[in-house]
């Protein structure tokens, strides 16, 4: 049983894009924004995959959890 | 005194004078309590990301203001008692608001910054979709005999183009993403790091195999 042979992985450092330019705001009033941070099947992209900080994170989900409520964003994208 | 806002959605048959007639209603309701409307904002019409109450659009209006809590649960109450309200919500922007303090400055700012600040914070929403037409009319509410007809027809017109032209882009790319039981997959922006995560769990697990031997010898 040899070794397996060790993948070497790329880690690309991930910037949280509202650190990197404080000028946008997280706002449930605003869906354009919020678009970039949910999957086409309107899931809020996790944190791991998006880079976002844990402190603009939480932000973020409420944001568009708020968006959801008034129609802003979809809640889920159905399957047709 | 807490300041709050509220994102209303409106019936969308509804004329500009409705609405005017809606938020006049209602700044009354918050002065009566004590409290002041800070700005009022009308967003247009819009389409909604999903049904609320059947209809797939909406007319979006901001209220902003200033008053006890008392003042949010009766303009709450009312907002649900009321018809022309599909769907409504309430954010706490402020927990201690001096409201003299609003007062002195809103009569400086209705006239001038209202009417920018709002454009300059705010543009992305209205103007990413033909909604500035509306707003327009709004605006000269003079006109507002012939202008609540004209632009009415021309968004409902408008709407259903666009919403044919966003329905095409989303399937396809959804279509590929089908065997979904890896949430990552869906996600086109984090694909690489997708197929890294997976890797490293292979490659993590071995190991821990190796070291159990070692372990064990």
């Amino acid at each position: 049983m040899g070794k397996p042979p060790r993948q070497r992985r790329y880690h690309r450092q991930k910037i949280c894009r509202f650190c990197a330019d404080p000028s946008i705001r997280i706002d449930y009033k605003e869906p354009d924004i919020l678009r970039g941070f949910i999957t086409e099947r309107g899931k809020i992209i996790p944190r791991r995959i998006s880079g976002t900080c844990a402190k603009h994170q939480r932000k973020l989900t409420t944001a568009i959890k708020r968006a959801r409520n008034i129609a802003l964003l979809p809640f889920t994208v159905p399957r047709r | 005194m807490r300041r709050y806002e509220s994102v209303l959605i409106l019936d969308p048959q509804l004329s500009d004078e409705d609405v005017q007639n809606f938020t006049d209603r209602y700044s009354g309701l918050i002065k009566e309590g004590g409290g002041e409307i800070i700005r009022v904002q009308d967003w247009g019409q819009r389409r909604l990301a999903y049904l609320v109450k059947k209809r797939d659009t909406g007319r979006y209006l901001l209220l902003d203001y200033v008053g006890m809590p008392a003042v949010l649960n009766e303009v709450e109450r009312q907002f649900k008692i009321s018809e022309q309200v599909l769907k409504f919500i309430s954010v706490m922007l402020d927990d201690n608001v001096d409201l003299d303090a609003f007062k002195e400055q809103a009569p400086a700012e209705k006239p001038a910054s209202t009417q920018p600040t709002p454009a300059a914070a705010e543009t992305a929403p209205p103007a990413a979709e033909p909604e500035a037409q509306p707003a327009q009319a709004e605006a000269a509410p003079e006109t507002a005999a012939e202008a609540p007809v004209e632009p009415a027809a021309e968004a409902q017109t408008e709407a259903p183009v666009e919403a044919e032209a966003e329905v095409p882009v989303e399937a396809p790319a959804e279509t590929p993403a089908e065997p979904d039981p890896a949430p990552q997959a869906t996600e086109p922006a984090g694909s690489e790091t997708a197929q890294d995560e997976p890797k490293a769990e292979a490659s993590d697990e071995p190991v821990s195999d190796e070291a159990k031997k070692e372990g064990s010898n």
